[in-house]
C-alpha cells in the first residue's frame, strides 16, 4: 500500500521534472505505467536489454520492469501486451512471432544487430587441425551438413554409442524446433541424437569444454556471442535459403520438411502493438537503436570472463561510447543519460 | 597351587593426568580428594589379588567400588593405568592384538549384567557367537551351542530372538554363550543383579550345579553379600577402588578387618549361608 | 576507503576449472564412459527392454515384501501403471535407471564415509561440514563445472545427484553406528571379535534401520534432482517437466511432475518398509 503510493509519487515527481524541462517525454512512461521488458537469458540479449533499459530509465525517466523468461513465453506475452518490449528479436524465426505479427499484435522496429549469423558449427581444428595444440584434422573433408552421416562416429554420443550427438538448443528456444526439423530434413535422425542440453549454460559449457580439450563437437550456435569471439568455429554449409522450405522448418508439425539455411538474420526490437501505437517517442528511439557487431562481440567477451556482469558492461558502454549512443536519442535525453554516466 | 589369575598393584584412573592422580593417591589421598584436585576419577587403586584355579572367586562391593572395572582388567576390556595383570603367569598387558583376541576367544569368556545379547540374532546364533568369531563352521558352532542351550534348560528356544525371552531366560542364554566357548576362565559381572530374587536363587543353584561338573575358574562380581557368601570359595571386598579384605568366607566373617566389613558381613549369619553344594577343587 | 575489502574469487576459480578441464577432462570423460557403459546403459536397456508387466510385477512384489500389506502394494503398482498410461513409461524407466545408479553410487561412497565418521571424531569433524556445504550449495553451481569435466548428459547429472544426495546417508549411517548399544558391543568385544567382525556382525546390522532411513532420504533427494539434472541434458521424466515448462505446455509439465511424485511415493513406501522390518524388536529392547 505504502509502497505503491510512494512509487506513484515518485513517478509523478519524475513526470513533473521531465515536464519542467519541457523536453522529449514518453507518453507511456508519463502515464505512470511501467515498461515491462523481456529479461532475455542469453549473453547478447542480456546486454542489449540492459542498454535499452538504461536509456529508458535514465533518458526518459521510465519505470522499467525486467521479466525473465524464455523466448516462447516472451513472444506469447508480447502478443498479449503482458510485456511491451523485447530488445533482441530474431524476426520471423518462430511460429508464435509470425502469427502474432500477421495478426498485427506485435511489431518489429529498427535494426538492433546487423550481420548476425547462426547455423551448425564444428571447431575449426576438426577440419583443419591446430598446430599449437598438435591437433590433427579429424575430418578434413567435412564441409556441409550432407557430409555428417559419414562422421557420426567422430561425434559419437556415449549414451547411444552407435549414433553421433548433435547439440541442439535447449527446449523452449525457437531454434530448438528449427534444428529438430533440420535433422529430419537432412536425413540425420537415424545417425544423430537430437541432444537438447537443457539450458544455455549447459550448451556453452559443453562446447567450451570440448574446445579446451581439442575434442570434436557438433553444435548449433550463433553470433553475436562470447564463444564466437573467443574460439574459432567453422560453419557447415546448408542448402541455400529457400522461403518455402524454411517455413517447413519453423513449423514443428511438418512431417517432411525440406532443408534450407536460415535467412539472413533480421534482428530487431520487438514491441507489442499497444505499446507501439501508444508511444511514438520510444519507438523513434528503438528505430535508431543499434550496436555494431564488433563492439558487441568485444563486450560479450568481457562478460564471459565476468559472468552476470551485463550491467557492468552496460555502464562501461555508456561511459565510454557516447559516439554511438548519442545517435539513438534527442539531445536533451542524451544530456540526462550523460549526466548519470560521467565521472565515477 | 599357583594363581590362575593375578593382579599386581593394579590402579585405574579416568582422566587426563593419571600420573598426577596416582601420585596423590600414593601420598594418601582418597578418591574424593583426587577428584576435587585433578578432576580424575579413581576406578581402582593398588589392588593386588591372586585368584586360584578352579572354584568361584567372588568380588563384592557397593556400586562405585570398582568391582566391574576390576573384572574387565582380566580380559583387558579395560587397560590399567598402572600395575600388572597375569593370566596363567603371562602378563596380558604385553599381548599383541592377535594374542589378546586369542585370549578372549579361547581362554576367557564373560557374562554381563545387561546380558549383551545380539538382538538381531536368534538365541542359537547368540550362543554360537563365540565359536563363530574364532572361525568355526556354522554347523559345528551351532551343534555345540545346541548342547549348551540344553544344559541351561533352554531347548526349544533356539529360533527365538532374545527380545522375546524373559530376563532370566536371557541371562541363561548369556551363560550358555560364555560356556559354549569352552574357556577355562569365566568372568561374570553381576550376572544376576538385574533379576528378581526368586529367579536369582534359581540361577545361583544352576550355576553351582554346572560348576560342580565343569570346575572352571569363575570370577563372580556382585554387590549382594549373600550371593557372594553363597557362591564364593574365596571372597574379596572392594571399597572406593581399594581392596579391603580378601579370604575364605568363613575367615572374613570371623575376622572382619574393619567396621565397614563387619557391617557388611553382619547381614549374613553363618547358619543361613548354605555352603556351595558343588565342592570345587580349590 | 570501502568498508568491504575487495575480494574476487571468480578469476582463480575460473582458471582452476579451466585447467582441470584441460588437464583431466579427457580422463574424466573416460570415467564418464565407464559409468555409462558399465552401469547405467545396461540397467537402462534392461529396464526399457523388459515388458512393462514384468516391471509392474516386480514393483508389486517388492512393495509387498517391504510392507506385507496388499492395501499398500496394490495402489503403488497401480500408480506405476498410471505413469505408463500417461505415455511416460519410457521416460519413467530412464529416470528410474538414473535414480538407481545415483543411489547405488551414493551408498558405495556414503556408507564407508559414514563408518569412518562414526569411528573417528576427528574425521567426522571434517566430513560432516563438507557434506553440509555440498548439500546447501545451489545445485547449478556445480552442475555446470560437472558438464565441463564430464560432458553433457546423464553421468554428470548422476554425479551431481550423488554430491547432493549423499549427505543424509552419511549422517544417518554415522548416527546409527554411534547409537549401537555399547553393552552389546562390549559383549561382542569380550569374545575376541576383530574390527571387521564387530562392524559386519554387530554394528552394521544394529544400525541397519538408521542406515535404511538414510538410503530412503537419499533416494528421495535423488528424485528431486531429476528435474534439475535435465537442465544438463539428462533425459527422462525431468526432461518432460523441463520441456513442458519451457514450451508453456503446462499440462505436459504437470503430468510429468505428477509421474515423478507417483514414483517418489512408490520408492518411499518400499524403502521405508524395508527399514521398518526390524524396528519392533528394537522398541521392545528399549522397554526391557
Amino acid at each position: 500500500m505504502q509502497r505503491s503510493t510512494c512509487s506513484t509519487l515518485f513517478a509523478l515527481a519524475l513526470a513533473l521534472s521531465a515536464g519542467a524541462a519541457a523536453a522529449t517525454t514518453s507518453p507511456w512512461c508519463q502515464s505512470g505505467k511501467p515498461v515491462k521488458v523481456a529479461g532475455l537469458n542469453w549473453e547478447s540479449g542480456e546486454l542489449l536489454t540492459e542498454l535499452v533499459a538504461t536509456v529508458l530509465e535514465q533518458g526518459y525517466g521510465c519505470r522499467v520492469e525486467r521479466v525473465p523468461s524464455n523466448t516462447i513465453t516472451i513472444e506469447n506475452a508480447l502478443a498479449q501486451n503482458d510485456i511491451q518490449l523485447v530488445a533482441e528479436e530474431w524476426v520471423g524465426r518462430s511460429e508464435i512471432w509470425n502469427k502474432a505479427a500477421a495478426a498485427g499484435k506485435v511489431k518489429a522496429v529498427g535494426n538492433v544487430i546487423v550481420g548476425a549469423t547462426e547455423g551448425w558449427y564444428v571447431p575449426e581444428y576438426v577440419v583443419k587441425g591446430e598446430k599449437t595444440r598438435k591437433i590433427r584434422p579429424a575430418a578434413p573433408q567435412l564441409q556441409a551438413v550432407s557430409d555428417l552421416p559419414k562422421y557420426k562416429q567422430l561425434f559419437r554420443d556415449n549414451e547411444e554409442p552407435d549414433k553421433g550427438r548433435f547439440l541442439n538448443c535447449p527446449s523452449g528456444w525457437t531454434c530448438e524446433g528449427v534444428n529438430s526439423q533440420k535433422l529430419k530434413a537432412y536425413g540425420l535422425t537415424d545417425s544423430y541424437v537430437n541432444f537438447r542440453p537443457g539450458s544455455g549454460a549447459a550448451l556453452d559449457a559443453a562446447v567450451a569444454s570440448a574446445y579446451q580439450r581439442g575434442q570434436p563437437v557438433l553444435f548449433y550456435y550463433w553470433s553475436p556471442t562470447a564463444l564466437m569471439g573467443k574460439y574459432r568455429f567453422i560453419q557447415l554449409t546448408e542448402p541455400a535459403y529457400n522461403e518455402a522450405c524454411f517455413k517447413t522448418l519453423t513449423d514443428r508439425n511438418q512431417a517432411k520438411p525440406c532443408g534450407s539455411a536460415a535467412p539472413e538474420a533480421v534482428i530487431q526490437a520487438g514491441v507489442s502493438r499497444v505499446f507501439h501505437d501508444a508511444d511514438p517517442v520510444l519507438i523513434d528511439f528503438l528505430g535508431k537503436f543499434n550496436v555494431p557487431l564488433p563492439l558487441l562481440n568485444a563486450a560479450l567477451a568481457g562478460m564471459a570472463n565476468n559472468p552476470g556482469s551485463a550491467a557492468v558492461q552496460s555502464r562501461r558502454f555508456f561511459a565510454t561510447r557516447p559516439d554511438i549512443w548519442r545517435a539513438w536519442v534527442p539531445d536533451d535525453v542524451a544530456q540526462r543519460i550523460a549526466a548519470r554516466n560521467t565521472g565515477k | 597351587m599357583s594363581a590362575r589369575i593375578e593382579l599386581r598393584h593394579v590402579s585405574k584412573v579416568y582422566g587426563d593426568d593419571p600420573h598426577r592422580a596416582l601420585t596423590l593417591l600414593a601420598q594418601g589421598a582418597d578418591k574424593h580428594q583426587v577428584l576435587a584436585d585433578t578432576g580424575s576419577h579413581v576406578g581402582l587403586y593398588d589392588v593386588s589379588l591372586s585368584i586360584p584355579a578352579g572354584g568361584i572367586y567372588a568380588i563384592m562391593g557397593l556400586s562405585g567400588s570398582g568391582k566391574s572395572t576390576l573384572v574387565r582388567h582380566i580380559n583387558r576390556l579395560i587397560d590399567p593405568s598402572a600395575g600388572q595383570v597375569l593370566v596363567d603367569g603371562e602378563d596380558v598387558l604385553g599381548f599383541s592384538a592377535a594374542r589378546l583376541r586369542d585370549l578372549r576367544r579361547r581362554r576367557i569368556s564373560m557374562v554381563f549384567q545387561h546380558f549383551g545379547l545380539l538382538p538381531h540374532r536368534t538365541v542359537l546364533e547368540n550362543v554360537a557367537f563365540g565359536r563363530r568369531v574364532r572361525g568355526e563352521s556354522r554347523r559345528n558352532a551351532q551343534a555345540a551351542a545346541q548342547g549348551w542351550l540344553a544344559r541351561v534348560g533352554l531347548s526349544g528356544h533356539e529360533r527365538d530372538y532374545p527380545d522375546h525371552l524373559s530376563g532370566g531366560m536371557r541371562q541363561r542364554v548369556g551363560l550358555a554363550r560364555a560356556l559354549a566357548s569352552d574357556t577355562d576362565i569365566l568372568l561374570m559381572d553381576e550376572p544376576f543383579s538385574a533379576l528378581d530374587p526368586l529367579l536369582r536363587d534359581d540361577l545361583q543353584s544352576q550355576l553351582l550345579t554346572l560348576q560342580a561338573e565343569l570346575g572352571k575358574t569363575i570370577v563372580f562380581i556382585t554387590h549382594d553379600v549373600e550371593e557372594a557368601f553363597r557362591l564364593g570359595q574365596r571372597i574379596a571386598l572392594l571399597r572406593d577402588g581399594r581392596l579391603v579384605q580378601e579370604g575364605e568366607p568363613a575367615a572374613v566373617r570371623a575376622a572382619p578387618v574393619d567396621d565397614y566389613v563387619a557391617r557388611f558381613v553382619a547381614r549374613v549369619s553363618g547358619a543361613d549361608v548354605p555352603r556351595s553344594t558343588g565342592s570345587a577343587p580349590g | 576507503m570501502d568498508f568491504f575489502v575487495p575480494l574476487d574469487l571468480r578469476e582463480p576459480i575460473n582458471q582452476a576449472v579451466d585447467s582441470l578441464v584441460v588437464r583431466y577432462g579427457d580422463r574424466l570423460h573416460v570415467l564418464n564412459d565407464l559409468i555409462l557403459q558399465g552401469l547405467l546403459l545396461p540397467l537402462e536397456r534392461a529396464l526399457r527392454g523388459a515388458p512393462p508387466w514384468v516391471i509392474l510385477l516386480v514393483v508389486a512384489l517388492l512393495a509387498w515384501r517391504a510392507t506385507r500389506r496388499w492395501q499398500v502394494a496394490l495402489p503403488l503398482t497401480v500408480a506405476c501403471y498410471l505413469i505408463g498410461c500417461f505415455g511416460l513409461w519410457d521416460a519413467l524407466m530412464q529416470t528410474l535407471a538414473l535414480v538407481l545408479v545415483a543411489t547405488v553410487l551414493a551408498v558405495v561412497a556414503g556408507l564407508p564415509l559414514g563408518i569412518v565418521a562414526a569411528h573417528s571424531r576427528r574425521l567426522r569433524a571434517v566430513v560432516l561440514p563438507v557434506l553440509d556445504v555440498m548439500q546447501t550449495l545451489p545445485t547449478f553451481v556445480y552442475l555446470i563445472p560437472a558438464v565441463m569435466l564430464f560432458g553433457l548428459g546423464k553421468v554428470p547429472a548422476i554425479l551431481a545427484t550423488v554430491v547432493y544426495a549423499i549427505c543424509p546417508l552419511v549422517r544417518l549411517t554415522d548416527l546409527g553406528l554411534r547409537q549401537v548399544d555399547p553393552d552389546v558391543q562390549e559383549a561382542a568385544h569380550s569374545f575376541g571379535t576383530t574390527r571387521w567382525q564387530m562392524l559386519l556382525g554387530v554394528q552394521l546390522p544394529l544400525a541397519w534401520p538408521s542406515i535404511l532411513a538414510g538410503v530412503n532420504q537419499t533416494v528421495m533427494m535423488a528424485l528431486s534432482m531429476v528435474v534439475v539434472a535435465s537442465m544438463i541434458g539428462a533425459r527422462g521424466l525431468g526432461e518432460e517437466v523441463l520441456a513442458g515448462i519451457q514450451t508453456l505446455d503446462v499440462g505436459r509439465g504437470l503430468q510429468a511432475g505428477l509421474a515423478i511424485v507417483l514414483l517418489a511415493v512408490a520408492i518411499d513406501r518400499i524403502t521405508q518398509g524395508f527399514g521398518r522390518v526390524r524396528r519392533p524388536i528394537r522398541d521392545e529392547e528399549r522397554r526391557s
